[in-house]
């Protein structure tokens, strides 16, 4: 199953790279496609594949539109206090506990609070994030919890 | 008249434009912010921007092809490794015993 998912997605990846519909380039990109996601199921997602259900890759769809909309938010973020003569930041490291289950979850979350206006991710012991925020006013956005619950409704439903 | 190559070509110039810009206070940021863990945060966030828009106005100005898609696929890796490399740097650094800068210190 975890063999599968990934060939599919790295053949969906060859088609794009190759642009082509030879039979000759269809014919190497599915072999490569699947002795790459036999490989990858095996050793790189031995334990824990960061393999999605329907219901949570449509979540995961949904997810993408917010993403890019913070991120946008966030660097205007830091285009208004770089470009500010005074330059009003008041910097702060916070840890966060969270309940993730899976490393999936975990990885997407440091991301996207990178990417969230105002934080970045600096260290992730377990369950608890560190994390960097240029004001208080950030990190509070991300102690209120509700990026995490948006996270747990994509990877852990 | 409006042609619509006009039209696809103000799209373009207006996304290139954002990208610029935000490359352009990333790259303030860089030399303006105080220390280390505030200057990732300009390297991430407005260079994930500024690649992620200029790599969707080359998609759109090369139009309906492969190669666009390709382009799309490059600002999703953007989006995915700028981050993760901002993190990288960030948790060398913390664990390395780097101390933030903070405003009452000056």
């Amino acid at each position: 199953m975890k063999a599968a998912q990934a060939s599919v997605v790295l053949f969906a990846f060859w088609l794009v790279l190759s642009g082509s519909l030879n039979l000759i380039d269809l014919a190497f990109g599915l072999i490569l496609s699947v002795l790459f996601g036999v490989w990858a199921a095996k050793t790189l997602w031995a334990e824990d594949a960061p393999v999605l259900t329907a219901r949570q890759a449509g979540q995961f769809v949904l997810y993408i539109p917010h993403l890019l909309k913070n991120m946008v938010v966030s660097a205007l973020q830091v285009a208004e206090v770089v470009l500010d003569p005074r330059m009003p930041i008041d910097p702060i490291i916070v840890g966060h506990r969270t309940p993730f289950k899976r490393e999936v979850t975990r990885v997407a979350y440091a991301n996207s609070i990178t990417l969230t206006p105002g934080t970045l991710t600096v260290d992730v012991e377990n369950n608890t994030f560190y994390i960097h925020g240029l004001a208080e006013s950030f990190t509070d956005e991300i102690a209120s919890g509700e990026l995490e619950q948006r996270l747990m409704r994509v990877f852990e439903e | 008249m409006i042609s619509y190559e006009g039209i696809i070509n103000a799209i373009v110039v207006v996304l290139v434009g954002f990208g610029a810009f935000f490359f352009l206070v990333g790259t303030i940021g860089l030399v303006r912010l105080p220390d280390f863990y505030s200057r990732t945060h300009a390297a991430t966030k407005c260079d994930t921007l500024g690649a992620g828009s200029i790599l969707l106005a080359l998609a759109v100005f090369n139009g309906l092809e492969p190669s666009s898609v390709k382009m799309i696929a490059l600002a999703a890796l953007v989006l995915l490794s700028s981050p993760t490399s901002g993190h990288a740097l960030a948790r060398a650094a913390h664990r390395t015993g780097l101390d933030y800068w903070r405003l009452d210190k000056e």
